[in-house]
């Protein structure tokens, strides 16, 4: 398969993805919430514009959210599945970038674009890998019916580790905010590590098919 | 009267013993220490060593045979409310064999501690320290004078006299925002005219008590035929006895300077960047996210691809449209204020930051807001918070007068044309061309714009003001006319 053909059989993947019900659900949600951002947070005539600081924090915490929780709920698919969910969040991100580039264009703050834009994408990988190694484990622990507790426990740990270390690795509300080189290296390492076990997965089903 | 010791230097010779010892001397000696310092580095802040608070003052760094070394002030103007607020003063001077002198202008704020420290690589050449007992806002009353006790009873008693050098007095008109009035009756070492002149016109009434020997005759010239403006200030001839000096100080008007700079930074220069409205971002948003689900749940793949088109052009749209041109905005006011040919430039600029961090003027100069600021090698930084402006009154600097009186015509001597143009007490005036001249007469009073109209609230009557591209020029009234245009 050439590497054009391996992108839009993917594409069509994510697309066919995003066309189920729960998906189309949650991105309107997420899509709504970013809305409603904007209306609560927009300045009126004159005044500061603080928008895109609401509305990036809103956007990493939904969009990690989602990824933890498909991940976890997709460790008992297969692997294909996995890889149209993983490029459905993808998509995510991408659809709902105009949000956060006009509010930053708007807003003027100091954290770099390239962080503000490309932060998302590692982020949302890294979730997903997470969830499917969080949705293994509570079925290896026969915990599955605790998982909707146990995403939003995820990134409370997640926080609350942030908050003791002094540190903004896991904590999405803090992240977006200003460039984190640990953030940026351990975000990129679990997306890298996330891609390599779907991009395994691929490969064991081909020999297996 | 000798300057404090506390502002005089402390000469050191890099290792701590020798400063201990020195500093043991200093202590020993009191006095005699300003005197001794000849061979070591002299750090003069002040004119003649007096500071007056809320006031620029002269700064006066003397250093022999010394590598290139670094001055570094510290202001602390903060109190018990609300803690320390620094500013930083540095300065880099050259060095190299023989004399090297340095001069520049410092605003020092009323402190609660002020310290200096004159540093070449790592010896410590000289360093001081002030405490809030020596921040004196009162204006200094300067005496030029073989004899300067002959002349206290001129001043009040609460008149804090200096007698300096005539070779102390600097150049500069900022160095003379906190004098008040300089004596020269003569029988010192003559000043240079043009110290005289920047003194005058940076505000300070200049008295020359008596007939002035021939050497200094440069003087009376600046005074005309009795007493003349100059700039902001005035030159008066009076007889050469205490009576005479008392009185012409009596009828003397400084004009407010502070009040002038308040009253151009009284509005906003800068206005933040006007987002669109709330209910426009809002329905593009909204049909953005219509057209993107719409596509993606009946689209397919066409319809994710076209999602994602759409999310790049709505992206780079907003980003067009939404960015300030640039993360600072400025934009300055001016005032001219002249008398004579010469005119005091006030000037106010305001800079706007949008993200947070550090503002970078140009130009030496203090904000009108209390904030911790720094001052280094004749720029202003300042740290500012996101969406926040600061007002930053510049050094006052001298400039030739554009609006001046020439023997009652108001006459355009600037290269651009002044509109607006009013006459306290009389109204407003046609407009001047360069090189145009008009005789003030009655005319249309009032409407005068704002900004305008708060300078001129604090000018005497029969001062002209007029509007340049870039400016207002003020023409103070001849001293003959004030108050009756």
């Amino acid at each position: 398969m050439t590497r054009d053909s391996r992108v839009t059989t993917e594409l069509a993947a994510a697309a066919e993805r995003l066309r189920g019900p729960d998906m189309l659900q949650v991105l309107a949600l997420f899509l709504a919430a970013l809305l409603f951002v904007v209306a609560v947070r927009w300045p009126g005539a004159g005044g500061s514009n603080e928008a895109w600081f609401t509305l990036a924090q809103m956007r990493m915490v939904l969009l990690a959210l989602a990824a933890l929780g498909y991940g976890a709920a997709e460790s008992g698919h297969g692997p294909a599945s996995r890889r149209a969910t993983a490029g459905a969040l993808v998509m995510f991100v991408v659809l709902s970038a105009p949000f956060d580039i006009a509010t930053y264009a708007a807003s003027y703050p100091a954290a770099p674009l390239w962080w503000a834009v490309g932060l998302p994408f590692p982020a949302t990988l890294a979730y997903f890998g997470l969830g499917l190694g969080l949705g293994r484990l509570a079925t290896w622990a026969r915990l599955g019916a605790l998982l909707p507790l146990l995403v939003p426990a995820v990134l409370i740990v997640g926080i609350w580790v942030d908050v003791r270390l002094g540190v903004s690795v896991f904590n999405p509300l803090t992240a977006p905010l200003s460039v984190s080189v640990v953030d940026g290296v351990v975000m990129t390492a679990m997306a890298a590590a996330t891609v390599a076990w779907l991009g395994r997965a691929r490969s064991g089903g081909r020999s297996g098919a | 009267m000798r300057p404090p010791p506390a502002l005089r230097a402390v000469p050191g010779q890099g290792a701590p013993r020798v400063i201990a010892v020195a500093c043991a001397l200093l202590a020993l000696l009191g006095p005699a220490v300003a005197a001794a310092q000849g061979d070591g580095a002299t750090v003069e802040l002040g004119l003649g060593g007096n500071l007056v608070a809320d006031a620029w003052n002269p700064v006066r760094v003397t250093v022999r045979d010394a590598a290139p070394s670094v001055l570094r002030v510290r202001i602390d103007e903060g109190s018990l409310l609300e803690g320390p607020r620094i500013v930083r003063y540095s300065a880099n001077l050259p060095g190299g064999s023989g004399v090297t002198v340095f001069d520049d202008d410092l605003f020092v704020p009323t402190f609660r501690t002020l310290s200096y420290t004159l540093v070449s690589g790592r010896t410590v050449l000289a360093s001081g320290s002030l405490g809030a007992g020596d921040a004196d806002a009162r204006p200094l009353d300067v005496i030029l004078s073989g004899a300067p006790g002959r002349w206290r009873g001129a001043f009040g008693s609460d008149a804090r006299i200096v007698d300096v050098a005539a070779s102390d007095l600097p150049a500069r008109a900022a160095a003379f925002d906190g004098v008040r009035t300089l004596l020269v009756d003569g029988s010192a070492a003559a000043p240079r005219a043009e110290s005289v002149a920047a003194a005058a016109s940076g505000g300070v009434q200049v008295v020359l008590a008596g007939p002035l020997p021939a050497s200094q005759a440069q003087l009376g010239r600046l005074a005309g035929r009795g007493s003349a403006r100059l700039g902001v200030g005035e030159v008066v001839r009076v007889a050469a006895n205490p009576r005479a000096v008392r009185a012409a100080m009596a009828g003397w008007q400084p004009i407010d300077r502070q009040g002038m700079v308040q009253a151009l930074a009284a509005e906003r220069l800068v206005q933040p960047p006007r987002a669109p409205g709330q209910p426009l971002m809002l329905s593009l948003a909204a049909a953005y996210v219509l057209v993107t689900l719409l596509g993606l749940r009946f689209g397919g793949t066409p319809g994710l691809v076209a999602g994602l088109v759409l999310a790049a052009v709505i992206a780079a749209a907003g980003w067009r449209l939404l960015r300030p041109p640039s993360a600072e905005l400025s934009a300055s006011s001016t005032v001219l204020i002249g008398g004579g040919e010469l005119a005091l430039a006030l000037q106010v600029d305001e800079r706007l930051t949008l993200p947070s961090g550090e503002v970078t003027l140009p130009r030496a100069g203090r904000p009108l807001s209390p904030l911790p600021y720094a001052v280094e090698d004749g720029s202003t930084r300042v740290e500012l918070p996101r969406w926040h402006a600061v007002a930053v009154a510049a050094h006052p600097e001298l400039r030739t007068s554009a609006l001046r009186f020439e023997g009652g015509r108001l006459v355009n001597t600037g290269r651009e044309p002044l509109h607006g143009v009013y006459v306290l007490g009389l109204g407003r005036q046609p407009d001047l061309p360069a090189g145009a001249s008009v005789t003030p007469g009655p005319g249309e009073e009032g409407g005068m714009a704002p900004p305008l109209a708060r300078l001129a609230a604090l000018l005497p009557a029969g001062t002209a003001l007029a509007s340049a591209p870039a400016a207002v020029w003020v023409a103070l009234p001849p001293l003959s006319q004030e108050g009756s245009p």
